[in-house]
């Protein structure tokens, strides 16, 4: 399993539309060469992706959406590899400009595993930076950030945190707190 | 191949306060650079309601950051892992029970690369659970519940309008001045 984590200036709703527009993949998305949709109903779309890399790769996946949030992918019927799994994940970014795009996935290609894992590394980064310069390119249709499920998460009002306290206490003498000690004045 | 293997190491603190004021302490990763030992900063990226992802450099390689998933279930467990793929595996594991009213039981496995132990200073440091957990001892000190009781003269904390100092009753938002 690889997971990356990218930081993507751009609306939610808008990250979401281009991952979930599966048509038009190989106008964007690193590597694919072609994709051919069998089924979509409202939540769930049956593919055939090419994938160009080592070697070309035709996969039947079989994508599940839930809008602005989560979109799953899986292999339906083992062909040019054994299992590919995964999912683009999305958050608000804490800065509270943008989203952060959590993508994973898992390929058996019956090659080494620590091989794979880096092509796919490469391939995730690769997905990331593609969406980056879409950001750059066209305007947000929402605020950064902002879409139909995009309930900001908001951050816990931080406690306090003293640093120095002086105290006089019932038996009149000082006490000095710092950095963790006690110190008595008399 | 060493590179490859891992590591686990385990400490238990007791702790005078109640889990919460700890928890809010580990589930607040952007603030890991105030008190954890030898890290250099601490950024939380993005943030959904049990789960964040965080960035973390150390004093050993600066400039190098690990990406951390963080799950936290309030407020008995924080877990942060470096993200699967990441060429070097990082995780913190707390749980947080109360063995008694107003007393926390504080547990730490870190898991890391075998190197790591080898080397002085910034990661070992990491790989040492007993070392952090006095850092979080410390900072524990600095939430008001564990401070000298008694008429307050001076005080100066830190929170989210700054540095306030209190002077005999009245409060001063303090400046840097350079």
């Amino acid at each position: 399993m690889v997971k990356t984590a990218t930081q993507i200036n751009w609306g939610r709703a808008d990250v979401y539309a281009v991952l979930s527009d599966f048509a038009n993949y190989p106008k964007w998305f690193p590597g694919c060469e072609g994709l051919v949709i069998h089924s979509a109903t409202e939540n769930t779309t049956i593919v055939d992706i090419t994938l160009s890399g080592m070697k070309r790769t035709v996969m039947n996946l079989k994508y599940e959406c839930e809008p602005d949030v989560l979109i799953k992918f899986e292999l339906v019927k083992p062909g040019d590899v054994n299992a590919y799994v995964g999912s683009y994940r999305l958050m608000n970014a804490d800065s509270g400009s943008g989203v952060v795009l959590v993508q994973e996935v898992n390929l058996d290609a019956g090659a080494p595993q620590f091989i794979v894992d880096r092509m796919m590394k490469k391939s995730l980064e690769a997905c990331g930076a593609a969406l980056i310069k879409m950001a750059k390119e066209r305007p947000a249709s929402a605020p950064a950030g902002g879409g139909a499920s995009a309930a900001p998460v908001a951050a816990k009002k931080k406690r306090a945190r003293c640093l120095l306290r002086v105290v006089k206490t019932d038996s009149g003498e000082e006490q000095i707190w710092y950095g963790g000690k006690t110190f008595v004045s008399k | 191949m060493l590179g490859r293997l891992s590591v686990r190491r385990k400490a238990v603190l007791t702790l005078g306060c109640e889990p919460a004021v700890i928890y809010d302490i580990l589930a607040d990763y952007g603030s890991y650079v105030e008190w954890m030992p030898k890290v250099m900063s601490s950024t939380v990226i993005g943030r959904e309601t049990n789960f964040a992802v965080a960035e973390l450099e150390f004093a050993a390689k600066p400039a190098y950051k690990f990406t951390l998933e963080c799950m936290h279930a309030p407020p008995q467990m924080v877990i942060s892992r470096s993200m699967s793929g990441h060429p070097l595996t990082l995780k913190l594991e707390w749980k947080i029970t109360s063995p008694s009213p107003g007393a926390s039981k504080v547990e730490l496995m870190v898991e890391g690369p075998a190197k790591f132990l080898a080397m002085v200073g910034g990661y070992a440091t990491v790989m040492n659970p007993g070392a952090t957990l006095k850092a979080l001892k410390q900072q524990v000190s600095t939430q008001a519940p564990t401070l000298p009781a008694g008429e307050v003269l001076i005080d100066i904390s830190e929170g989210e309008d700054g540095l306030v100092c209190t002077y005999l009753g009245k409060k001063y938002k303090m400046e840097a001045m350079g």
